[in-house]
């Protein structure tokens, strides 16, 4: 399971139960929750209001952006036909989760994820939204 | 949050382990190093351990999701096309 901005900040102010119960899922399917790095930069701000993010980020799993994701997220953005900076953070998302195999993204864009996702060939992927 | 496997400091430990578990572990991860392998499955155990941590603590904050909840994110989740 992967989460973009908003799937952070959901789980970071504990105010939606449908991202608690995404959460409580995974924990009984042994699914692991992943960060991309990259959505720290698009989310926090980098001071006092990052706290109950950085609470939360202590216990899930931050990974990197490779070079090897970066392409295979280009490659999506093209596909889907999306561009800007927040098409290309949500393209590095479905590319991490394709990296992992596949699975669920956490996100209030359920529209822009599911596109993203639907790019992917080899493995499926599916918004959840919160 | 634990950091990446990799670039990271190694200590030299000696562990005494089921034959069974490191048989399988071997066959599993076959060609690669054993501490390679365990090291990769200890890192996704804690991961696992500390995402059932923060399970805890939200349901502690705002309560255990409902069954309806369940239902609409489990609906998405394996959606078909």
């Amino acid at each position: 399971m992967v989460l973009d901005s908003e799937g952070l900040w959901a789980i970071a102010r504990n105010d939606s139960e449908d991202a608690r119960a995404v959460l409580a899922s995974s924990r009984e399917a042994g699914v692991p929750v992943l960060v991309p790095a990259v959505v720290l930069a698009e989310t926090l701000f980098g001071d006092n209001r990052d706290a109950r993010a950085n609470q939360a980020l202590k216990k899930l799993q931050v990974v990197p952006v490779s070079e090897s994701v970066a392409r295979v997220a280009a490659e999506l953005k093209r596909l889907a036909d999306m561009s800007g900076v927040a098409g290309t953070v949500d393209a590095l998302v479905v590319a991490i989760s394709a990296a992992a195999g596949g699975g669920v993204v956490l996100t209030a864009d359920a529209d822009d994820i599911g596109k993203l996702a639907g790019a992917v060939s080899d493995v499926r992927i599916r918004p959840v939204r919160v | 949050m634990l950091a990446q496997a990799g670039a990271q400091e190694k200590e030299k430990v000696s562990l005494t382990l089921d034959k069974p578990l490191v048989d399988e572990i071997r066959a599993q991860f076959g060609g690669r190093a054993l501490s390679t392998s365990i090291n990769e499955l200890l890192y996704a155990a804690l991961a696992q351990k500390h995402l059932g941590e923060l399970v805890d603590e939200m349901e502690r904050e705002a309560g255990t999701p409902s069954p309806e909840a369940y239902d609409r994110v489990l609906a998405q989740w394996f959606a078909e096309d």
